[in-house]
């Protein structure tokens, strides 16, 4: 049964995607971006993985989409948009991502025999959290800092000039 | 190493190349004219004491075995081919050598009156030096290279000398087509060369010296090319490029045009030595003539062709030097008839007497241009005999030599030459022969009537000249009356040890005698007579048409031009300066090289076009390929 | 349903994110195709091995994308205001 709702919604969010690179409208991009992401989501409900399916909600289709939905928004050059015009390149774009793809699944090949750790276990938030702040406390506080940096950053680009 | 060693030999050489280099580099600043000149003779002067020392040791040697040989230093080893740069001396070397150094020492002495005052005097007596070291190679070498090293060498000087006053555009071109004409004939000369080389090689025999060619010159017999046996091509060939040298029919054009040169240049080099150089090659290559009765016959015809067809040009010329020149051409063509007859011998004897006397005439010719200052033209002379009184009488000297007069040097040369033609079983170019021989007499006495004689046409007042001018000429007038007399045996038997000097003349060779002689008598009254205004007109009058023919020189250098030099320069012009050099060369490769890494250049840019997107899908495309790689 | 499916799975919605990417003309989609591209490295990272471990790699990536996010649209917004354009190929300054 798991195995058969990964599937579907793993399905769902490749639809999506697929979807997304024959969309012209911005905002239905964006909501289709929003499906794949749910669609992730749910993958890792279905894995066990509820606190990454719930911060996966929060952040990636709470917090990046709203900034989406705001470039889209603010900007109106973000409107007018068309593909690339040489086809060549979409011929070449679209090889190289089948290349890719066909590589790393090969890659992967090996993971055929591997035998997967049984079961879902329970990871409750409790071991996650041991995870994060015990063994992995610093990288933890070090995102913060590039959190922090971020924001100057973005604040720095984005903000106008204001003649004092 | 057959011969004696004789380390003299390039004592010979060396002087006249001292000389060059002391006049041509130090010559102008330092020396001045009055040293300039008398370094230049100097030079030459100790150059015949040597030649003439190593003459009397040459004497004191057995007659079998007169051969002198010194090797200055192995100048081509490549492989199983070597070839030294070395020298010998021989009896026929040895009078070649004396006559180059005694005639050109005179015309030394003779050029430093002639040349006085000339902007480039250094430079003429370093050219003029330069040039007797060139023809001593030339007679002194001990094989075929270095011989050509000298043939090449009096070349380069004749160009030099020819086109001396380079300002004018003419007298430069004269240089230019001497060299040019010069060089086609070569080419023949190496093709000989080549081939010799080639087929002695192919035969294993090391070295090309002239006694390892006498030797195995019987190894030619077995070649043949297009049908024709390997000694007559090589030998056809060989004399393909003397007649270059020797201006003889077809390659005679450039002497003429050669007179624009200063008089002494065209005394010494196109009468008295380089133009000998053809005659020489063949004297010394007779063993492989021997072995080509075809190309005997060859020689013997172009001589005999080449005699009678300059004569005949120069009867009607009224440049004073033309006259000369042509008869330089005609008297060339006896010697080669000599050659072609089997009379080695006969034609050197010609060559030392038609150094003298051909000498004493273009010195007297210069005589009288230097008195009149500067005029050629036989028609506005006349008259000299009173205002030249030395130049007159050494002149007619010459005069009387080149007519064949009895007991005087020329008629001794000639008549040899002749009678041997006849022994040889040609009739008819014993005919041709004596025709000429009375032309040789009409178009001399010509010149001297017109020049000395008869009553002043000419302006102003002639001087004569200075004693540096006339002593030379009174030398060249005492050998050319007496020497041949005095050659007339000693020549023949110290060139050829076995040859049996035969006292009194058989019947037949009298009557030859008489008949030559006859030629020669008439010729001269005939241009008494012809050369009076009224029957000169009433003769040109007569035959128009003949008399055009033979001024304009038979129209030979306009045939040339057309056949020859007009495809050249359309090839050269149309073919390849537009085709390969403005075409292909700068077009293509030069410029299309440029072009072409311009246009890779550009393309190339076109990968940095700014654009993200591109980039990402390079990156991309990189990705993948190295996942393919690796996977 | 072994780690070799979950694998195949992320790889493809990678692989589908990344022609997008590599095919889109607009520089907003390019970056929505880049998240998509993040999320689904994200996926693959908490697929093949359900430990605390690669859970809390995958919260950190998580923080790292909303960043990473963040500071895009404010260059984009930026690029927008110089260059009045967001089509890529408009954007040749680099050009040369």
């Amino acid at each position: 049964m798991i195995a058969a709702a990964v599937y579907a919604l793993g399905a769902l969010a490749a639809l999506a995607t697929l979807l997304m690179l024959f969309q012209r409208n911005p905002v239905k991009a964006a909501m289709l971006m929003l499906t794949a992401l749910l669609a992730t989501a749910g993958i890792y409900l279905a894995l066990s993985a509820q606190l990454l399916a719930a911060l996966q909600i929060i952040l990636y289709a709470g917090a990046i989409m709203t900034l989406f939905i705001v470039a889209l928004t603010v900007l109106p050059q973000a409107w007018r948009d068309h593909p690339a015009r040489a086809p060549f390149i979409k011929v070449l774009g679209l090889a190289a991502a089948a290349v890719i793809l066909t590589e790393l699944v090969q890659a992967a090949a090996a993971l055929k025999t591997a035998v997967r750790p049984t079961g879902f276990s329970e990871t409750g938030a409790l071991a996650l959290a041991q995870q994060l702040f015990g063994r992995f406390a610093f990288q933890f506080e070090l995102l913060s800092l590039v959190i922090l940096a971020s924001i100057v950053g973005a604040v720095a680009l984005a903000a106008k000039r204001r003649d004092a | 190493m057959e011969g004696n060693y004789y380390p003299l030999l390039k004592w010979i050489l060396a002087a006249p190349l001292a000389g060059f280099l002391l006049n041509g580099f130090f010559g102008k600043k330092f020396l001045g004219e009055k040293a300039g000149g008398i370094a230049g003779s100097l030079a030459i002067l100790v150059s015949f004491i040597f030649a003439a020392l190593s003459f009397s040791d040459l004497l004191n040697l057995p007659p079998e075995n007169r051969l002198l040989r010194d090797t200055l230093f192995n100048w081509i080893s490549a492989g199983t081919f070597t070839v030294d740069a070395a020298f010998r001396f021989d009896p026929l070397s040895a009078v070649m050598a004396l006559i180059v150094t005694g005639v050109s020492f005179l015309i030394h002495v003779y050029s430093t009156g002639y040349m006085k005052g000339d902007a480039g005097y250094n430079r003429y007596f370093a050219y003029l030096n330069l040039f007797v070291f060139f023809m001593l190679t030339l007679v002194l070498a001990d094989n075929p290279l270095v011989m050509f090293v000298g043939w090449e060498g009096v070349g380069l000087c004749s160009y030099l000398l020819i086109g001396f006053w380079y300002e004018d555009p003419e007298k430069a071109t004269a240089g230019k087509k001497a060299f040019i004409t010069n060089r086609v004939g070569d080419a023949g000369f190496l093709l000989g060369l080549m081939l010799l080389s080639g087929i002695l090689a192919a035969n294993n025999v090391i070295g090309m010296d002239f006694e390892t060619l006498k030797a195995s010159a019987s190894l030619l017999s077995g070649y043949s090319f297009f049908g024709v046996g390997a000694a007559t091509l090589i030998c056809l060939l060989l004399f393909f490029g003397a007649t270059g040298k020797s201006a003889q029919f077809p390659l005679y054009v450039w002497l003429p045009d050669a007179m624009a040169g200063p008089t002494p240049v065209s005394a010494l080099i196109h009468a008295a030595t380089m133009v000998t150089a053809g005659v020489y090659m063949l004297a010394r290559l007779s063993f492989l003539y021997e072995l080509a009765p075809r190309a005997l016959e060859v020689v013997l015809l172009v001589g005999c062709f080449t005699a009678f067809f300059a004569a005949v040009i120069g009867l009607v010329q009224k440049d004073i030097k033309k006259v000369l020149a042509y008869s330089t051409v005609s008297q060339l063509g006896y010697m080669f008839m000599a050659a072609g007859a089997g009379a080695y011998a006969a034609s050197v004897f010609h060559l030392a007497t038609h150094a003298f006397f051909k000498a004493l005439l273009f010195l007297g010719a210069g005589s009288v241009i230097h008195g009149m200052s500067g005029e050629q033209d036989l028609s506005k002379m006349g008259g000299l005999k009173k205002e030249m009184p030395v130049t007159f009488l050494l002149v007619a000297a010459g005069w009387l030599a080149i007519a064949g007069v009895p007991g005087l040097s020329g008629f001794y040369s000639k008549d040899l030459i002749l009678e041997k033609v006849f022994e040889h079983g040609g009739g008819f170019v014993w005919g041709v022969g004596v025709l000429t021989a009375g032309l040789t007499a009409f178009y001399t006495t010509r010149l001297f009537v017109l020049a000395f004689l008869r009553s002043k046409r000419g302006h102003g007042h002639a001087h004569e000249s200075p004693l540096s001018m006339t002593l030379p000429m009174a030398a060249l007038a005492l050998l050319a009356v007496g020497g041949g007399f005095f050659l007339k045996e000693r020549l023949f038997v110290f060139l050829d040890p076995s040859f049996v000097p035969v006292h009194g003349h058989t019947p037949q060779a009298l009557r030859l005698m008489m008949v030559s002689v006859a030629a020669g008598v008439s010729g001269i009254v005939t241009a008494f007579f012809l050369t009076l205004p009224g029957p000169a007109a009433a003769m040109k009058a007569a035959l128009p048409r003949a008399h055009a023919l033979a001024f304009n020189k038979f129209y030979v250098d306009e045939l040339y031009a057309l056949l020859l030099l007009k495809p050249l320069r359309y090839a050269a012009d149309k073919v390849l300066y537009a085709l390969v050099d403005a075409g292909l060369i700068d077009g293509l490769l030069v410029n299309g090289a440029a072009k072409a890494s311009y246009s890779a250049g550009k393309a190339l840019a076109r990968a940095q076009n700014g654009r993200l997107d591109i980039y990402a899908l390079i990156f991309a495309l990189g990705v993948a390929a190295m996942l393919l790689w690796i996977i | 349903m072994s780690a070799y499916n979950l694998a195949a799975l992320s790889f493809l919605l990678f692989a589908l994110a990344a022609a997008g990417f590599l095919t889109c003309g607009s520089l907003v989609r390019m970056l929505m195709f880049l998240e998509l591209m993040l999320n689904a490295a994200n996926l693959a990272l908490v697929a093949l091995n359900p430990q605390p471990a690669s859970q809390a790699y995958a919260v950190m990536l998580f923080a790292i994308a909303a960043a990473e996010a963040g500071v895009g649209l404010a260059i984009l917004i930026t690029l927008a205001a110089n260059f009045k354009t967001l089509q890529a190929e408009n954007i040749k300054e680099l050009k040369g």
